[in-house]
């Protein structure tokens, strides 16, 4: 299982990579629902650090704009993304799958991978389905998908999809041979949970950040190194939590 | 067959093995190792929907290595 931590700039994935973060994922917590970042912050980040080390771009919650979404996704891969996420609110379904459609053709030539994401929460929101996702990808031709929330509020990933939801697309999406990555302002204490998921990617921010505060704190190397510990325990057996009561 | 699935990416043991078992016929065996618990349950919960059998297991330290016999299962 690895660890994806989420950075702003080139000092956070520092830190993220010293704490022993797998993936550093570049977003913009400035704009409305999880934006992308800049084209400059994401060169100087993939730049920073070898090939090997995973970076990904999260372009967010995107808007009707199929061409313009495209044109992200492609800018994304020819600055070498490992991954490029692109995520459903306000979308019907038909929309969504015309998008990520043109993404991928958009990838042709680079090995950027595109992963299909969606939001527990986007009930609130009037949007998609997110238990769509792997259907989403799987019509697409998506590498991975991704589910995540766009609260921030306190509430997290299972206060809004419960165990055996996550686990039954996440057994799906591995079936069809994806990668699979949950997020949603997860803490230590859902380890126990996320582990019997078993998802090939954990996803944080707050919980690695100074004060646990996902705007105002800042990643955090020995934040990133607790959680990451916290989670090896889990995955290793140190600490059990496949016989634990749910 | 071999699977060693404990190098760490993106795409998990499930994959790796479902690519294996496109390449053997009913009754061989694939043998894989894997890093963790959760990964050794996803194999054993995968067998079970795809309708494998769980041979061996054997433990080293945080590595699991596990056989898979392709298909034979009645219940």
């Amino acid at each position: 299982m690895m660890l994806m931590v989420s950075v702003q700039n080139l000092e956070e994935a520092k830190e993220a990579v010293e704490g022993n973060a797998d993936i550093v994922d570049v977003k913009n917590l400035d704009e409305i629902f999880i934006g992308a970042n800049y084209p400059p912050v994401i060169k100087e980040v993939r730049e920073a650090f070898p090939k090997e080390k995973h970076v990904s771009v999260t372009l967010g919650s995107v808007p009707e704009a199929v061409g313009t979404i495209a044109l992200a996704v492609y800018g994304a891969a020819a600055l070498k993304a490992t991954s490029v996420k692109v995520g459903f609110v306000s979308m019907n379904y038909e929309t969504a799958l015309r998008t990520l459609k043109e993404c991928k053709k958009a990838l042709k030539g680079f090995d950027t991978k595109l992963i299909a994401a969606t939001f527990a929460d986007s009930h609130l929101y009037k949007g998609i389905d997110p238990k769509l996702v792997v259907k989403l990808a799987k019509e697409s031709g998506s590498d991975g998908i991704l589910i995540d929330t766009l609260t921030k509020d306190g509430r997290n990933l299972f206060d809004f999809m419960d165990e055996k939801t996550l686990k039954d697309l996440t057994d799906e999406a591995k079936d069809l041979g994806m990668s699979t990555a949950l997020s949603g302002a997860l803490k230590i204490s859902n380890f126990d949970t996320l582990v019997r998921i078993n998802p090939d990617i954990v996803g944080v921010r707050g919980a690695v950040c100074k004060g646990e505060d996902r705007y105002k704190g800042r990643v955090d190397s020995k934040a990133v190194a607790n959680v990451k510990n916290e989670l090896d325990m889990r995955v290793d057996g140190r600490i059990e939590v496949f016989n634990k009561t749910k | 067959m071999l699977v060693d699935a404990t190098k760490k990416n993106c795409k998990g043991v499930i994959t790796e093995l479902e690519k294996a078992m496109v390449t053997i016929k009913d009754g061989d065996i694939v043998e894989t190792i894997v890093y963790g618990i959760p990964n050794k349950m996803d194999v054993y919960a995968w067998a079970r929907r795809k309708g494998h059998t769980i041979g061996k297991e054997q433990r080293d330290g945080v590595n699991f290595r596990i056989t898979v016999i392709k298909g034979l299962r009645t219940a």
